[in-house]
């Protein structure tokens, strides 16, 4: 029986919270990936509601396809989230029912493993809960990984979410000096460059607005990030 | 036994020369067969860090609500 699909943060978020405050031990050390993890990404840049890089607009069939109501974790074994959560793997569905939720433990994705995702978490606060989530970057590597193995449409539409998630937090992040943090962002994009070669190269507004921002960074601890643009971003001089 | 650190190494030639013969004797000890890990004991022990969750980098932090 296919998981019916869901578009709704304050549920999905829900579900979380009941994860959190059932398993308060285990769930920090869980990392959210997979669609999940997409749809949380489109949540926050539909809310920076940037004028360049907007929220893809989805079609009805699109949004039906988008996210199964399945969450997807690694950072457990299959066989440990099955004693905690007090049920059986289901091979069908790939998860475990825990109180009207289906759960799954990934404990390899295509490129990714277990150790990376621990190691590449970001964290997300919402106001009474907190949890982890795969880094923007390392999630996107792993989305194109998969579209280049697996024709599925929600997986196309996961990349275009991420895709202008990243550019917009590239941007937006460089443009606020008091809270950029240079290595993290070449890190960062270290990591999408070479999962996409071309994804600093083939979008003007991307280019631009780049450009214009890592020019006005001034501080001496932003010198990597110009060091990065001189040989990563096409037109960049100083 | 560690030295607490009010107390000064004596700064004389004598006692640069004593910590000159012990960093040979070190030396001559690290050289020795058996003290030095080999290249799959490495590779072994890589894989074991593996494991360990380790932050170098500061964690992101989002707000959602």
């Amino acid at each position: 029986m296919p998981l019916p699909k869901v578009n709704d943060w304050a549920a999905f978020r829900r579900h979380l919270k009941l994860l959190s405050d059932e398993f308060p031990d285990q769930f920090t050390g869980w990392v959210l990936i997979g669609g999940g993890a997409c749809w949380f990404y489109r949540t926050v840049l539909e809310r920076w509601a940037d004028a360049d890089f907007p929220a893809p607009n989805f079609s009805k069939e699109e949004e039906e396809g988008w996210l199964s109501k399945d969450i997807d974790f690694m950072g457990a074994t299959v066989k440990d989230a099955e004693a905690l959560l007090g049920a059986p793997f289901k091979a069908e569905t790939h998860t475990i029912s825990f109180r009207g939720i289906e759960v799954d433990f990934l404990e390899q994705g295509v490129r990714l493993t277990r150790q990376d995702a621990v190691r590449n978490a970001r964290q997300a606060r919402t106001p009474d809960f907190i949890f982890r989530v795969l880094d923007a970057g390392w999630l996107y590597a792993e989305k194109l990984a998969v579209v280049h193995n697996k024709e599925r449409l929600q997986d196309r539409l996961h990349l275009r979410a991420l895709e202008t998630f990243l550019k917009c937090e590239f941007c937006r992040e460089v443009e606020d000096p008091a809270t950029l943090d240079a290595d993290e962002w070449v890190e960062r994009a270290r990591t999408v460059k070479t999962s996409d070669h071309d994804f600093f190269s083939r979008d003007k507004v991307l280019i631009a607005r780049l450009q214009s921002g890592i020019r006005a960074l001034v501080k001496r601890e932003h010198r990597a990030l110009k060091h990065w643009a001189k040989h990563h971003l096409p037109g960049y001089t100083e | 036994m560690l030295r607490p650190g009010h107390i000064q190494l004596p700064k004389n030639e004598a006692a640069e020369a004593e910590r000159a013969a012990g960093f040979d004797r070190k030396q001559k000890w690290k050289e020795l067969p058996g003290n030095r890990y080999t290249p799959e004991e490495l590779k072994q022990m890589s894989g074991e860090f593996a494991d360990c969750t380790m932050h170098k980098r500061r964690t992101k932090v989002m707000f959602i609500d």
